[in-house]
């Protein structure tokens, strides 16, 4: 029996490709964002509300991550957007790798912003750097507040967690305080914002952090 | 439920390995897994049995070398070692606010083939 000396990181791959299509964002100068949450949390309303408020002022395109089906990019496409489908049939994250050839389909020298809606799913996307320059997540308040202590890697990672749905508040023990100092906690750095997508309450701040991402991407480029 | 994928890029590697050696059978591989890859070992073994039946990499062992992360509390100071990448509370004060350093590796060490 011989032992043979491999040292072989098998993140090395997944993180070289990140690498590549943060390089390949950055040449274009588009703003790379990974929208992650639970399914059904409103990354999809998020999306619809932020498109039609923007209107020409920043032109975003979408790459839309399911397991299957096309219902919402879909949506996504009825206002307007470039959108472009990536099924993953049956895997729960998505691959550098998948979202850098989607977002060359695309057309990247057409855009200032891409999203990444990534897979429904609190625990796997986490994991996988896609080449994003922010990752935003959101957390709707029908979860409950324990979900920043309950899957601590995503809020750990997110530069920004917006608060969705909170018009609902009132008919939920949402604690919104215990799940700030919570998801505050474990990643000191990162902002919070409350908004519902149903209403449209919030949306001005999301919007300007979103601007304010885009201008500080230019002013690193010179 | 990523395990699949780690366990089949893990098969193309004894498999290069064997080939390499010309070694007829490859009798276990050894995998540092840090204690924040969220990967699953049991998941991961049965993974590479399934992956691995009816190819030259049959029946290899998979042992695991489990590396932990290193944490340190930002309320009351405490420092020592996580392993548990989803119960990330100080045993000290209870607070979650731990910075983490390490505990990321997912990296095959060696083959042992004959």
């Amino acid at each position: 029996m011989t032992e043979i000396e491999v040292e072989r990181s098998l993140l090395d791959e997944t993180n070289r490709e990140a690498a590549a299509s943060r390089a390949l964002f950055d040449r274009h100068g588009v703003l790379c964002l990974n929208l992650m949450s639970s399914p059904g949390a409103g990354k999809t309303s998020l999306l619809e509300q932020t498109l039609r408020r923007l209107g020409d002022s920043l032109r975003v395109g979408v790459v839309e991550g399911d397991i299957q089906g096309s219902l919402d990019a879909d949506r996504l496409q009825r206002c307007g957007a470039p959108v472009r489908q990536l099924n993953t049939h049956g895997a729960c994250h998505l691959d550098p790798r998948d979202v850098a050839a989607e977002a060359t389909a695309m057309g990247l020298g057409d855009l200032d912003v891409l999203v990444i809606e990534n897979v429904g799913n609190l625990v796997c996307p986490a994991e996988f750097d896609l080449g994003e320059h922010r990752r935003v997540m959101l957390l709707s308040v029908t979860e409950g507040h324990d979900k920043p202590a309950k899957y601590p890697l995503m809020f750990r990672t997110s530069d920004l967690l917006l608060l969705n749905k909170v018009d609902l508040l009132p008919y939920c023990d949402f604690d919104v305080a215990a799940a700030t100092a919570t998801a505050q906690g474990l990643n000191p750095g990162q902002t919070v914002l409350q908004v519902s997508c149903r209403t449209g309450e919030g949306l001005d701040p999301w919007l300007a952090w979103l601007q304010t991402q885009v201008s500080d991407l230019r002013a690193r480029r010179g | 439920m990523h395990e699949m994928s780690v366990a089949a890029h893990i098969v193309d590697i004894v498999a290069e390995v064997m080939a390499d050696q010309e070694a007829a059978r490859a009798v276990s591989v050894r995998l540092r897994l840090g204690a924040l890859t969220c990967v699953n070992p049991d998941a991961l073994r049965f993974g590479l049995q399934a992956l691995s039946r009816n190819t030259p990499v049959d029946g290899c062992e998979l042992e695991i070398i489990e590396v932990h992360a290193d944490g340190e509390c930002r309320d009351c100071g405490w420092t020592g070692a996580v392993a548990d990448p989803l119960g990330l509370a100080c045993p000290t004060c209870g607070s979650t606010s731990l910075a983490l350093s390490g505990g990321r590796d997912l990296t095959v060490q060696s083959v042992i083939v004959e």
